[in-house]
């Protein structure tokens, strides 16, 4: 078991194996060696970890990430990891936008893969066949464009 | 407050948290809405190349995904900055000629705009025609051009149809006129071509040929189209095509028997052989010469979509094997077709000495004897997978689902041998669930649970069982007794996995049953 501490100072007693499917706590008991000390997880709250851990009790006997997604897989492997998602997953990411990108930067902190690939394919997904406008509204962003690069986006628009 | 994790697939809660009566009713859900610019604030810029990246992925050669990045590229100052300093999000590019009246020829400015923003990383590339493109004007070429100029970036190249190419060459009132614009693919891997009609093929591969002299990466070839004959290949030979250096060959349309040889013969590197069906050139034609392709690991026979046309004379898909041995063969794909005879096989095997491990054996059309007549000559079996890949549409004859005769088959034990004796070192085996001829018994979960429970190595069981098209179960309490006897025996240490995951793992997943 490894004790682990949110940054609101929640303690968490967690099975090894599934701690570990974070690179970062792995990397940290390796550095401590066999001892009790429960690890600091300073950029994660318990409302976020709670998510991370569902997460990666369920995913704990998948195979690991193979390195193919790192830019040598054919486009047709790409194509389909960006779209094979199972239903458990799809239910585990219907969650409100805040939570969504608080588990993406939680899992980028954690530095751990399939949850924060997951999680960019939850994201993109909100992006995927929605005009420019509607993405801004979306995530709420503003067109911060000078009228100058506005006019040359509009010369994209019509040449594409 | 500490909390624990002991169970599987649950988040405990704090031990010394303060509980409350389960009788309180929960809180709704806020849904807390982000602020104004919250994401490019607080979202790194890695992050969102990361999601953008997902964003643009498409199946090869469509262009979707780049007009998407396009648009995220529209979004705001920092996504444009984002994806201006991406270039790989800007590597699948694809010329079409759409075919319509407005805006059938593609916009050169746009695709000079793309391939600036790919710098120079490889690219994936196609030229693709709904109708063939008719250039009467300089115009009209224009981004033609461009592609051919950077055609030598394609790290994946395909041509749709190369009587485009014709047509353009064509548009050329003397020879002399064409542009010399097609430089060596020195990243090119892989080409996937639909030859030209045979009249353009004089003119196109002398252009087209120059991206393989040299290309010393090219492994790969895929052809797709009517078919492919004597003159196709012809055409790469008179080019000096790198036949030698191919490790993956690929036909999606039918090939002429003798030009399926001539190719086999020049390609001893092959790993990976993928055929759709053999046309059959005449009678008389002469026995093969049986190369010995000592690399090969792969072949499909019939592989996905694979339909045969009625108007062609086609021969039976194992005569594959009378044309080469393959003493490294593990894996093996066959579609079942009429002409099916288990006798080719047996003398290629015997020939071979191949020990096949993994077959994918399709259930289309195929029946219970056909599938035990395969199985038997098979003992290094290490995985069978009878789903049904071969088709577009799940219409099955009763006589080709999976019905007792195979089952009991698969049962059968040799107590002299103390083995299976139809593929004695099988470890996984894999089916559709909608291809049980009767899912209303448990005929499949009792052969499973005879090979699993005697398929001990040491203390562990090594036999899995993966289940497709479980969203095919139904609703009604007989067809699904075979998976919940499956379910029922993944309880007990059967490793079970079921594709797509099914409404009644969920039942059992509760305890509810």
């Amino acid at each position: 078991m490894v004790i682990l501490i949110t940054s609101d100072n929640v303690k968490y007693v967690v099975e090894k194996d599934v701690a570990e499917l974070s690179v970062l706590v792995k990397n940290m008991l390796e550095d401590i060696g066999p001892s009790d000390e429960p690890i600091p997880l300073h950029n994660v709250t318990s409302t976020v970890f709670n998510k991370v851990l569902e997460y990666c009790i369920y995913h704990r006997n998948d195979p690991p990430p193979s390195d193919d997604d790192e830019g040598c897989a054919s486009p047709l492997h790409k194509y389909l990891a960006s779209h094979i998602c199972s239903e458990w997953d799809q239910r585990f990411f219907d969650v409100d936008q805040a939570l969504l990108f608080d588990i993406i930067l939680a899992a980028n902190y954690l530095d751990i893969k399939t949850l924060l690939d997951d999680a960019c394919k939850a994201v993109a997904h909100l992006i995927q066949g929605k005009s420019t406008e509607e993405i801004r509204g979306i995530f709420n962003i503003v067109n911060d464009f000078t009228p100058e690069e506005e006019a040359r986006v509009k010369k994209e628009n019509v040449s594409s | 407050m500490t909390l624990s994790c002991k169970a599987p697939r649950r988040v405990l809660f704090p031990i010394s948290a303060h509980r409350q009566p389960t009788n309180v009713k929960k809180k709704k859900k806020k849904s807390r809405q982000l602020s104004t610019n919250w994401v490019i604030r607080f979202v790194p810029a890695e992050l969102w190349r990361s999601i953008f990246r997902f964003v643009s992925a498409s199946s090869p050669f469509d262009e979707s995904g780049i007009l998407r990045i396009l648009g995220v590229s529209q979004v705001c100052s920092s996504w444009r900055s984002i994806t201006d300093n991406s270039p790989e999000l800007w590597t699948n590019v694809v010329l079409r000629y759409n075919g319509k009246k407005k805006r059938s020829f593609p916009n050169a400015n746009f695709h000079s705009y793309v391939l600036k923003k790919s710098r120079g990383l490889p690219l994936t590339m196609g030229i693709l025609a709904a109708t063939l493109p008719t250039f009467s004007s300089v115009k009209d070429t224009k981004a033609l051009e461009l592609y051919l100029k950077a055609m030598h970036r394609a790290k994946m190249l395909r041509l749709q149809d190369a009587d485009i190419l014709y047509n353009y060459i064509f548009q050329h009132s003397r020879e002399e006129d064409i542009p010399d614009l097609v430089q060596p693919g020195l990243l090119l891997e892989k080409i996937e071509i639909d030859m030209a009609s045979d009249a353009a093929q004089g003119s196109v591969f002398p252009l087209l040929s120059r991206l393989w002299k040299p290309a010393p990466l090219v492994s790969s070839m895929s052809f797709f189209g009517l078919n492919v004959g004597e003159i196709d290949f012809q055409a790469f030979r008179d080019t000096k095509f790198p036949f030698h250096q191919i490790t993956s060959l690929e036909f999606n349309c039918p090939v002429f028997d003798d030009t399926l040889e001539l190719m086999v013969s020049l390609m001893p590197a092959l790993v990976n052989i993928s055929l759709h069906s053999i046309c059959q050139l005449g009678d008389d034609f002469p026995d093969p010469t049986r190369e010995e392709l000592l690399d090969l690991r792969t072949v499909s026979l019939g592989g996905p979509s694979y339909i045969t046309s009625k108007d062609q004379d086609l021969s039976p898909l194992m005569d594959f094997f009378e044309y080469f041995s393959a003493p490294a063969l593990t894996t093996l794909r066959l579609s079942f077709d009429s002409g099916w005879t288990p006798e080719s096989f047996t003398s290629f095997l015997e020939r071979s000495t191949a020990r096949i491990q993994h077959l994918h054996f399709d259930i289309l059309d195929a029946t219970d004897s056909h599938r035990i007549e395969c199985l038997k000559l098979l003992p290094s079996l290490r995985t069978l997978n009878l789903s049904f890949t071969a088709g577009l549409t799940r219409d099955f004859e009763q006589t080709s689902l999976i019905g007792k005769h195979f089952l009991d088959a698969m049962s059968e034990w040799d107590a002299s041998e103390k083995q299976f004796v139809i593929c004695p070192r099988l470890k996984q085996l894999t089916i559709d669930y909608d291809t049980l001829a009767d899912p209303t018994t448990v005929a499949f979960a009792d052969m499973v649970e005879d090979r699993w429970r005697l398929s001990t190595a040491g203390k562990k069981r090594e036999f899995e069982v993966v289940v497709k098209e479980a969203a095919r179960l139904g609703g009604s309490q007989k067809s699904v007794s075979e998976m919940v006897r499956l379910l029922l025996l993944q309880k007990v240490g059967l490793k079970l996995v079921v594709e797509p995951r099914s409404w009644l793992e969920g039942v059992f997943d509760r305890n509810l049953l």
